[in-house]
């Protein structure tokens, strides 16, 4: 080895920053940077963004033979996405820890509000018909004629929609899009984290003010503990039997439930809701961002899919609120319509966004347990709608 | 939507050669009609199943109280 090898091979980091693909490098970098700060500055969904943005950095660092080092065959984040994504544990995990934190008892005691968890996930399949017109306009990112990856990569992007992200994490593993996993779950979480910024003006478009000030009646009394154990167990047979695709993610959902209402599991329901969720948000959020490869990332395809994430968040809300408006023409008790935006899944951050809006415009209106109760209904109908998007196009394309 | 259920009766029936059979007619279905299956079909599952989960808090609220 001469002396201009060694000196290219010693700063062989520096000569690849100068290079195109160092350009690019730059502009992951300026990505991963906004992630962090809307993460630290903004305190938007803070615990998935930040690890995700580093792990962007990290997955665009000047490759050593070939790959960044982190990314190679035995880098630790290839290894967390064998470990944890591609066998899908982590959203299994991440269910299970969601699953001790959610309270049913408002859904238990007002079970109507659970349309609304199926009404808002009408934006999945508006995308996914979306996703499926625009897709193949895009140049080269599928063979001609080559419909299975369309459809596959649509009902990834449709379920971006559910505001769910280890849902979305699941159908897009399922259909094997690890290239795009990376703009999948940043429009998934990003979304999530937006929901604030996103639904308020949705509703208001989409309701009166006379609308927006209906109070709704709720019930104190408290939900018996017999309901509360055997609810998570019925739902997990009930969803397993008719959607068997979304057993997984309905059972450990459904067993983070009952660990947290059994009432003997106290140690584990808290370790479930603070250390495990900690733990796996950590290495998810990690991970998610070691798949935000400049190459594969900086695509027209990305962008697509980020706009797409909107268009289902959009429509999930609007899904919401005009089922709860339509349901009000058949009902003597009239329901808030912003309840029905509360079905999408961002969970429990819908349901408050939607009663800090009815607060603002009549501050004794309270109707935060109805919103949460659509709300997790909404966790349900977004499992449902994930078992149920495999399940169709599993079968349409022949599989 | 005969090619359909064709195909989601052989699929039930299990028959290695009529899945085989439902599977590449399936394929010949144009895909804007697969989307509309899916979205149809998903929705209308999603309904249902929730629909089942509230008939079945009425039940055990009813039978609990």
């Amino acid at each position: 080895m001469n002396f201009a090898e060694l000196i290219q091979e010693l700063f062989s980091g520096l000569f690849y920053m100068m290079s195109t693909d160092g350009f690019k490098t730059l502009i992951m970098f300026v990505i991963a940077g906004i992630l962090i700060a809307l993460a630290i500055v903004k305190d938007y969904e803070p615990t998935l963004l930040l690890p995700i943005g580093f792990g962007c950095i990290l997955a665009n660092l000047p490759p050593v033979d070939g790959f960044p080092s982190v990314l190679g065959e035995a880098g630790f984040l290839s290894v967390l996405f064998d470990a944890g994504i591609a066998n899908e544990l982590f959203p299994v995990l991440i269910f299970i820890a969601v699953g001790a934190m959610i309270d049913f008892s408002p859904l238990l005691k007002d079970p109507s509000t659970i349309f609304f968890g199926a009404a808002a996930q009408f934006g999945i399949f508006m995308t996914f018909i979306a996703a499926l017109l625009l897709l193949p306009l895009i140049p080269g990112l599928v063979a001609e004629g080559d419909t299975d990856m369309v459809m596959k990569l649509a009902s990834a992007i449709g379920i971006i929609g559910a505001a769910d992200g280890p849902t979305t994490l699941y159908v897009a593993n399922h259909f094997g899009l690890k290239d795009y996993m990376g703009p999948i779950s940043v429009a998934a979480y990003s979304y999530m984290a937006l929901v604030p910024v996103i639904q308020p003006p949705v509703i208001k478009a989409l309701t009166t003010r006379e609308e927006r000030l209906i109070r709704m009646d709720y019930q104190e009394e408290r939900c018996s503990k017999t309901t509360l154990i055997l609810f998570p167990i019925i739902v997990t047979v009930v969803a397993g039997i008719l959607v068997p695709m979304s057993a997984p993610l309905v059972g450990s959902l459904m067993f983070g439930n009952l660990i947290r209402e059994c009432g003997v599991l106290e140690r584990l329901s808290k370790t479930a809701q603070n250390e495990l969720a900690n733990l796996v948000t950590i290495v998810l959020g990690i991970t998610i961002g070691g798949t935000m490869v400049a190459d594969k990332f900086l695509d027209p395809t990305t962008i697509l899919i980020l706009a797409l994430g909107l268009f289902a968040f959009v429509f999930d809300t609007a899904g919401g609120v005009l089922f709860a408006k339509f349901l009000n023409l058949f009902r003597k008790k009239k329901i808030n319509p912003m309840v029905g935006a509360a079905g999408i899944s961002a969970f429990p951050m819908s349901s408050r966004v939607i009663a800090k809006m009815a607060l603002k415009e009549d501050p004794s209106n309270f109707i935060l347990m109805q919103s949460t109760s659509a709300n997790v209904s909404g966790q349900l109908g977004s499992i449902v709608a994930g078992g149920m998007v495999i399940t169709l196009v599993t079968m349409l394309l022949g599989g | 939507m005969k090619k359909l259920i064709f195909s989601l009766l052989s699929l039930f029936l299990a028959s290695p050669a009529l899945a085989e059979e439902a599977a590449a007619s399936v394929k010949d279905i144009p895909l804007l009609t697969k989307g509309l299956i899916v979205t149809a079909g998903g929705l209308g599952g999603v309904f249902l199943v929730l629909i089942l989960f509230f008939l079945m808090i009425r039940v055990m609220g009813k039978l609990l109280k």
